[in-house]
């Protein structure tokens, strides 16, 4: 006899928690029946679509790259500081995690373009111009991933338990080789989940790069911009870029999957 | 001269503190008191973990901490080693290289933090677990190591908060038998009244973050200055090798045990269960023993008997039966306690 399992799931819930979940599954189900799999490997070789990948991947590691070296000073400050003013600043710091990219896009801009207030000055200076190049879509990239770093950082070490640090120190490390003795190694869970996130963020960055760095291929044309370039000329390659970033994305969330998905 | 010298002030979340004492060269000081009275606050002054708002704090010669001279030495430059309650073993680190952790931090070579690593595991009988890392531990060997570390440290001053507390008793006899042998000065906060009077050559007694009162532990137990205290120290301890049911007390004199037991031991027996007596007790066979009052202290209604016999005890009886055994300084009398009120642990030995 089969035994019965006990309904855990009340109707209503059930019935809303479905549509949510259609809600994401359909529009990935869409592309996927679509997408021209018989044509997938021969766009996946064009070599507009090559160097996007790569460019892609240059700009989202490199910025994650940045994030680490940048983000876990800065986690640390938000995390150990008491003061009124850094509650403002942490505010202004997580910002770009809600605003608009476009709009972020626009404030690099006015700073950092050609005519922008530092960007200016750069180009007076050192002839250096940050628009259409590489760098400038790094610079966005990192404009709006750095605060998921930052606040992941800045998480691990609340959760921290101080008296490893104080143990330390009293056992005569000096507050940076505690920090890299102890700190970093035990909060390296959340430094990894903060790294892949900041990457995956990066990785997906369109508006604040296309408004700041523009369009240039082979140096600005991420796999995003490509997209929304080929939506308008060859729906077919757009479907296939969207589904090569659907596979990456997929990827990282499966390595990550002790934090998002399953495993309890 | 002293090896620690505070007169200072600091504040705890909203709790004023105020501590003045010193310590000698290689003694060995057992702080208590209730919780939050101020044990662990003292002790992060001392390591720098609480800077002083007011006053001096000196080890040896020099001056560590000291507001208006704006002198701060911070923890890592201090010649003292604070061991957390909680022991605070790097979980991501193995036996061994939390043991190398502060040999590490000095300029020595790696040859010799080698040797001094190999030594420290041997004398902690850790070596067999040198590979292992801390969640695989034990409580007992998670507090073993986290001593070794401190040892390993070699600090001129070693801070010891409650390194016992939650383990087993096999454990922290160990530990207390090393502690009391120990010949660097020691500042150990203890919830253990034995091992209060085991380790401590002088007693600090805190409430409310002050010193409430010092002494030696003979001291402290004998003219306790609150109730707590006197609660808290109603023991006598003893140590004896045990053989049968004998105990042989080291000093002189045998008190027979509940159980059989051959090896050193460590006997404990509150005060309140001695009873006295004027002629010889008869009746069931106990543990009798001749002694002459020494010492008596009342508070009203209730008075601890200092009392010397082959061994040295103190018997906390009630003001009535004093006055009707009319007991005074020198009188002779009789000691009486039974077997089951005995408390024996082993002396340190690890199984």
């Amino acid at each position: 006899m089969r035994t019965r399992k006990p309904t855990l799931i009340p109707p209503p819930i059930a019935i809303f928690g479905t549509f949510a979940m259609l809600l994401i599954l359909v529009p990935f189900i869409g592309l996927a029946q679509r997408t021209p799999w018989g044509s997938f490997l021969s766009i996946l070789g064009e070599s507009s679509v090559r160097s996007a990948i790569s460019l892609s991947l240059l700009v989202a590691s490199v910025s994650a790259f940045i994030c680490l070296i940048l983000g876990l000073p800065l986690g640390w400050i938000l995390a150990r500081s008491q003061s009124l003013w850094m509650r403002l600043l942490r505010a202004i710091v997580l910002l770009p995690m809600v605003l608009p990219p476009v709009a972020g896009g626009t404030a690099l801009l006015f700073a950092l373009g050609r005519r922008g207030f530092v960007g200016q000055k750069l180009d007076e200076w050192f002839g250096i111009t940050l628009p259409f190049t590489t760098t400038g879509a790094i610079i966005a990239a990192t404009f709006v991933s750095l605060p998921f770093f930052v606040l992941a950082i800045e998480t691990s070490i609340n959760d921290l338990n101080r008296d490893f640090e104080e143990s330390a120190m009293s056992l005569g490390s000096s507050p940076t080789r505690t920090f890299f003795s102890v700190t970093v190694p035990l909060i390296r869970t959340g430094l990894i989940a903060g790294l892949t996130l900041s990457w995956a963020r990066a990785l997906g960055e369109f508006g604040a790069t296309i408004t700041f760095a523009g369009d240039n291929p082979g140096r600005t044309r991420t796999l995003p911009l490509e997209l929304f370039v080929a939506l308008e000329s060859d729906p077919n390659r757009a479907v296939v870029i969207g589904m090569i970033m659907i596979i990456i994305s997929l990827g990282v969330l499966i390595t990550l999957r002790g934090r998002w998905i399953g495993q309890k | 001269m002293s090896a620690l010298k505070l007169d200072g002030e600091s504040v705890l979340g909203s709790t004023p503190l105020e501590y003045s004492f010193q310590v000698e060269e290689g003694e060995h000081l057992v702080v208590i008191g209730q919780n939050g009275a101020g044990k662990s606050a003292l002790l992060r002054i001392l390591a720098g973990l609480l800077p002083l708002t007011k006053g001096t704090l000196s080890i040896g010669k020099q001056i560590v901490d000291s507001p208006v001279e704006n002198i701060f030495l911070p923890p890592h430059k201090r010649p003292t080693v604070l061991q957390l309650q909680t022991g605070a073993v790097f979980p991501h680190l193995n036996v061994a290289k939390n043991i190398a952790y502060p040999l590490r931090q000095m300029k020595t070579e790696s040859k010799k933090i080698r040797k001094a690593v190999e030594e420290t595991l041997e004398r902690f009988q850790l070596s067999e677990i040198r590979n292992r890392l801390p969640h695989t531990l034990s409580g007992g060997q998670l507090s073993r190591v986290a001593l070794a570390r401190s040892i390993a440290a070699n600090p001129r001053i070693l801070l010891l908060d409650e390194p016992t507390s939650s383990i087993d008793i096999e454990a922290s006899s160990w530990i207390d038998e090393f502690l009391k042998d120990l010949r660097t000065t020691l500042i150990l906060v203890s919830h253990d009244p034995v091992e209060a009077l085991v380790i401590g050559q002088r007693i600090l007694v805190v409430d409310n973050g002050r010193i409430i009162q010092k002494g030696t532990p003979a001291d402290v137990s004998t003219q306790p200055t609150n109730s707590w205290v006197a609660k808290f120290l109603n023991l006598n301890i003893l140590t004896a090798s045990a053989s049968g049911f004998e105990a042989k007390i080291d000093g002189g004199g045998s008190l027979r045990l509940a159980e059989k037991w051959n090896e050193r031991v460590n006997i404990s027996f509150p005060s309140s269960a001695i009873s006295l007596y004027t002629n010889t007790p008869d009746g069931s066979p106990r543990n009798v023993w001749e002694v002459t009052v020494k010492t008596l202290h009342s508070d009203g209604e209730i008075v601890r008997v200092g009392i010397e016999g082959p061994f040295k005890a103190t018997a906390i009886i009630t003001q009535e039966s004093l006055d009707h055994l009319d007991l005074r300084l020198g009188t002779k009398c009789w000691a009486a306690i039974k077997a089951n009120e005995i408390n024996v642990t082993p002396k340190g030995s690890l199984g």
